[in-house]
């Protein structure tokens, strides 16, 4: 799994999750349902959570691209070494993944501590793969 | 003499259906589970018998979405479904939709 595809897909699930869930309580509430998603105080919490996340990645990503158009560069200037705008966005693509992974798993398994290894396990394996990626980004193949 | 009691078919399909699940709790849970399984093996196995590769991914979330239709139809009528169900069949949606997109390289979807 390259970084490319790890950071398309977390974008992709974002909106995808985003969209289920504002169908499902849209639908609630253009047909007057009986049952309605919106009145899961986990669901609110959680879409606004993600709305934050959206806007904050919107954002950064807009004042990155500011500064990376606003940038010169003269003959024998030394190259810039933060790669500042190609890190754009990876705290609120954590925290997108963990929201999602984490609202689907209590509504799964409920809220009990003793499932809580697999979540643990999970953001665990997320955050190995993604300092895995960065230092292959940095320092080459770690194979 | 008849081993259970029936329900009153007077009132229309609703409230038949909706006596039956009072009766039976997990009439609701077990059909949208029938549905999503219904869906995920014959979708994955149909799609390898006509090409010799399944993608799973892709027919967990056409499951999942087509469970997630039914279970919105069921949330106009009271007493059919209830939240914790229909929170569970979004989660799942979440889950696969994850799954997908975390399955497939830039181009392939």
């Amino acid at each position: 799994m390259g970084q490319i595809k790890l950071g398309i897909s977390l974008i992709m699930t974002t909106l995808f999750t985003f969209a289920i869930i504002m169908f499902a309580v849209n639908f609630g509430a253009d047909n007057d349902a009986s049952v309605l998603l919106s009145n899961d105080s986990d669901y609110i919490t959680f879409t606004d959570n993600l709305s934050n996340d959206i806007q904050t990645f919107n954002e950064n990503a807009n004042a990155s691209m500011d500064t990376l158009m606003s940038t010169t560069q003269e003959t024998g200037d030394q190259s810039a070494s933060s790669g500042g705008q190609f890190k754009v966005g990876i705290t609120t693509l954590i925290s997108m993944a963990t929201t999602i992974i984490t609202v689907g798993f209590v509504k799964i398994f409920g809220e009990n501590e003793g499932f809580g290894v697999f979540l643990t396990a999970i953001i665990g394996i997320l955050l190995w793969m993604i300092g895995l990626y960065a230092w292959k980004t940095w320092k080459g193949n770690p194979d | 003499m008849s081993l259970y009691a029936q329900p009153s078919l007077t009132g229309g399909i609703d409230e038949t259906l909706v006596e039956v699940v009072t009766t039976v709790n997990t009439f609701i849970p077990g059909l949208l589970l029938f549905v999503w399984g219904v869906i995920f093996i014959s979708g994955i196995s149909t799609q390898k018998l006509r090409t010799g590769y399944s993608d799973t991914p892709m027919w967990a979330v056409m499951a999942s979405i087509s469970t997630l239709v039914i279970s919105l139809l069921l949330s106009l009528t009271s007493g059919l479904i209830n939240l914790e169900t229909l929170s569970i069949v979004v989660a799942i949606n979440v889950f696969a939709g994850l799954w997908l997109f975390l399955s497939k390289g830039r181009g392939e979807i």
